[in-house]
């Protein structure tokens, strides 16, 4: 697709296939390239590492490594990284944990694509 | 029974009825948040009766939800931390989540016969988000932070699937809140239960919000 995003890869960060397919479902409409997927915050870092993506979407409650965490190692990683938390939670304490660890946006499941897109592009130009 | 069994029993029946009534509200407010974020998740109006709720004992659970042990049930099952321990099991009829996943996937009820990998991942991820809503919901009103573990699916016989509570929550947590709901879709309806677990910690949290004293 020509558009203004191609060439903005996404890495997708989520234990549960059906959300990652939703989630690359809804990017790649807009023209976002999926760099790759993640089922743990472990594996997160590694293929942060791999594909170096603009930006990181981030499930909270995973197996291994949780969501807050892997912000934190991704961020230790590369300080400038762009990593947009999708979550079912949204108590305020943990939202918090999220934005002080790192990420810079936080949006809720069930998500509306529109609401993610701009989430995306908020990381991006904030 | 041992003597801690008998101990939690008379816990039971010595909550008084605000007390008891103060449980079901929570249960009743999280199932109607669940109901929420299974609408906005299915693209569809799901509303939600709550057909009954009630407090058992945990070994108590499996007569007073199917009947049978031998029916097939899919249950979600979560661990919570955060302020004090508590359990989370939401149950579907299997006849019920065949529906749930036509739903999700935008195919004619009764399509589906059997769960695939890929309907079990999203089952799961259903259970998932009515959960975290429900926590969402009990977070807000009770001031604590409610953290899950990751959800784990059984599809099996009743019987099978709440013998890990029974045999392994049922030594730290006496009793079960169960809310018996009915999710409701144009001339659908289908069942679900939420069967919430409050550990000692929790359970004084909602007594306190209620501004109810505990002996």
């Amino acid at each position: 697709m020509e558009n203004e995003n191609n060439g903005k890869t996404v890495l997708v960060v989520d234990d549960s296939e059906v959300m990652r397919e939703m989630i690359k479902d809804s990017l790649k409409d807009k023209g976002y390239i999926i760099a790759g997927e993640a089922k743990d915050g472990d594996e997160a870092l590694v293929r942060y590492k791999e594909y170096e993506p603009t930006v990181v979407t981030m499930d909270v409650v995973m197996p291994s490594t949780h969501g807050i965490d892997a912000i934190k190692t991704i961020i230790e990683h590369d300080p400038k990284a762009r990593i947009v938390v999708i979550s079912g939670l949204h108590q305020k304490s943990l939202v918090m944990d999220a934005l002080d660890a790192g990420a810079r946006d936080y949006i809720i499941k069930p998500f509306e694509p529109d609401d993610l897109i701009s989430a995306i592009e908020r990381s991006i130009t904030g | 029974m041992n003597e801690e069994k008998s101990i939690n029993y008379e816990r039971i029946a010595n909550l008084t009825d605000i007390q008891k009534d103060a449980l079901r509200e929570i249960g009743n407010i999280g199932a109607a948040h669940a109901a929420t974020a299974l609408s906005s998740m299915l693209k569809e109006t799901i509303m939600i009766d709550v057909t009954s709720s009630h407090i058992i004992g945990i070994e108590d659970m499996q007569n007073e939800l199917f009947g049978d042990p031998s029916d097939k049930v899919a249950g979600v099952f979560m661990q919570v931390t955060g302020s004090g321990t508590h359990n989370l099991l939401m149950l579907f009829p299997f006849e019920n989540t065949l529906q749930l996943v036509d739903m999700f996937f935008k195919r004619p009820i009764g399509t589906s016969t059997e769960l695939s990998s890929k309907d079990e991942s999203a089952i799961n991820e259903i259970g998932n988000v009515c959960a975290c809503a429900y926590l969402n919901a009990m977070s807000d009103l009770l001031g604590i932070t409610l953290f899950p573990t990751v959800p784990g699916l059984a599809v099996d016989m009743l019987g099978a699937v709440l013998q890990f509570p029974v045999l392994e929550i049922g030594r730290r947590v006496d009793y079960v809140i169960i809310i018996q709901t009915q999710f409701i879709r144009n001339a659908d309806r289908f069942n679900g239960y939420f069967l919430f677990m409050p550990d000692d910690d929790v359970q004084k949290a909602i007594m306190d919000k209620f501004k109810i004293n505990v002996k």
